[in-house]
């Protein structure tokens, strides 16, 4: 119990020492900054970097929730419409598999404001994921609660809110937490892209700016709380998803 | 027990879209407060006639009738041979589940639910979640919630084949204990003889292909009956009466 949290705080202390020493000898890592050098930077320079973060965070976030609303809401209609699961199962696909941050620079370059354009390349990049695996995940209810259902004289919606979707429930939140993964490289790999190609005023172009300063100090302290703010969110929809299925299904029980 | 017969199944035939009829010709009258049993070769339809009767699978030719109408065949029960229960509600939940689908109020939910819960021992695990049921448990409640909604008709398909033999004797105690308080017609699916005799009024034995009333043995004893019943030689007659027609619908299987 307490060596679970022991063990990884020595783990981050030792990295800690680690990345100082790494700092400290010649590694031919052109001039590495020290972990109290790149607090410094972080410090020094917070009134540009942490707003230009918020704003990242706040269109991964609301992507990713917008995401996976959208999913479920498009699963539902596709498990109910066959005709239209069957022309769009091609298309789906190809979808889930195109590398959506890969088409940004199209966002990039068209008049959207710069938030908007996080928004929307962070929400397609998780839109995906989420109807690919909650489509049969709705699909694939057991046959035999079906029958008990169909028993109960039960409403086409009354079993999708109490039998399809609770059923679904494990594979769409394997298929959140995977959208969770998503969401903080479509939106960072946006803005980086999109400070560097069209100078919009972000990230992106902060990083630039330290590029062309050599403040190298700063660049790790924006990369890495920018890997902070993907973990943040992760992390939170990981635990969110163990709670939630703590009860009922088998491999989260050990677990929680 | 008054006669009045709730249920005629009329010339009832059944063919799959696959091909051979699986029932044929299938007549049966099954009085109000009757209890059947159907027993027959692995195959025979036996569960088919129950899913027809819930009206889970259309008829392929004949007629049922329920007397009393639409009213009564919404007041009607499956049980399946899985307890089929939702793994993500609790027992009481799952109990109040075919309530909460028609509609009922919380408080009749509630009141409906905690009175069922009594009558089947279940109160002190209404908290708990399938996975952390025995099997034994798993029944009952799956009995149980097939009761909530005071059915008029309860259909039972093999629902003891997975429980061991004493777990099995018990629960079927405990069924005709149940149905002294809560009246109700029972028609029971079942490969144990035992089983039949020591439940029904009425033991049908099923040919196979297609499945027609090959002899049905009355079993005159009064309910509730005693375990010890099953010691008495009145029994054994009855259960050597099921097994010899058992033995001459499958010697006649063979020959044909
Ligand atoms: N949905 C279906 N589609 C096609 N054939 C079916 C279907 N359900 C059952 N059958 C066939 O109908 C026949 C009777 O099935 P049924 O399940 O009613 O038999 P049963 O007497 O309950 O058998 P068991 O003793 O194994 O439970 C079987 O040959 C089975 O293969
Ligand atoms: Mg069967």
């Amino acid at each position: 119990m307490r060596l679970n949290l022991i063990l990884p705080i020595l783990v981050a202390i030792v990295g800690m020492i680690v990345w100082a020493c790494l700092a400290l000898i010649d590694t031919g890592l052109n001039s590495l900054p020290g972990p109290l050098a790149t607090a410094d930077a972080l410090w020094a320079d917070r009134k540009a970097i942490f707003p230009a973060l918020g704003r990242d965070a706040a269109a991964m976030v609301l992507g990713f929730l917008l995401a996976c609303a959208l999913g479920v809401l498009s699963a539902i209609v596709l498990t109910t419409y066959q005709g239209l699961r069957l022309a769009l199962a091609p298309w789906m696909t190809i979808a889930r598999m195109a590398p959506i941050a890969a088409l940004a620079p199209l966002l990039i370059v068209s008049p959207c404001p710069a938030f908007l354009t996080l928004l929307i390349v962070t929400t397609v990049a998780c839109y995906f994921p989420v109807v690919s695996v909650a489509t049969p995940a709705l699909l694939a209810t057991d046959k035999s609660l079906l029958d008990l259902f169909k028993t109960y004289h039960a409403s086409y919606w009354q079993q999708i809110v109490h039998l399809r979707l609770p059923h679904a429930l494990p594979q769409l939140m394997t298929a959140i937490k995977r959208a969770a993964i998503y969401a903080p490289m479509a939106s960072l790999l946006t803005d980086y892209l999109a400070g560097a190609l069209a100078g919009k005023p972000g990230l992106g172009r902060l990083l630039s700016e330290y590029f062309v300063g050599q403040n190298y100090p700063a660049i790790v302290a924006l990369c890495l709380s920018a890997a902070a703010v993907g973990v943040l969110l992760a992390g939170t929809v990981h635990a969110i998803t163990a709670w939630t299925l703590m009860h009922w299904h088998d491999n989260e029980n050990g677990q929680a | 027990m008054t006669t009045k017969p709730q249920l005629r199944i009329i010339n009832v035939s059944k063919r799959y879209a696959n091909g051979s009829a699986v029932l044929d010709d299938f007549s049966l009258d099954i009085a109000n407060d009757d209890f059947v049993a159907f027993i027959g070769p692995r195959g025979c339809g036996k569960s088919t006639i129950l899913r027809l009767l819930a009206g889970l699978t259309p008829l392929s030719g004949g007629n049922i009738e329920h007397l009393g109408g639409e009213e009564i065949h919404r007041r009607t029960s499956f049980i399946f041979q899985e307890p089929t229960l939702l793994p993500w509600r609790t027992v009481e939940s799952n109990i109040r589940l075919p309530l909460e689908l028609r509609g009922a109020s919380k408080d009749e939910q509630e009141d409906q639910a905690h009175e069922i819960m009594k009558l089947w021992e279940l109160s002190h695990v209404s908290e708990r979640y399938p996975l952390q049921l025995s099997a034994g448990m798993k029944t009952r409640a799956s009995l149980a919630r097939g009761l909530a909604t005071a059915p008029r008709c309860l259909l039972l398909d093999e629902p003891f084949a997975a429980l061991d033999a004493i777990t099995r004797n018990k629960l079927c105690v405990e069924l005709m204990r149940v149905r002294e308080k809560r009246h109700f017609t029972a028609c029971l699916v079942t490969h144990s003889a035992a089983e039949a005799v020591f439940l029904a009024n009425r033991v049908i034995v099923l040919t196979a292909n297609p499945g027609r009333v090959a002899e049905i043995i009355e079993v005159p004893e009064t309910h509730p009956r005693k375990l010890a019943w099953r010691e008495t030689n009145a029994f054994q007659e009855a259960l050597n009466q099921v097994r010899n027609a058992l033995n001459r619908v499958q010697e006649a299987a063979k020959q044909s």
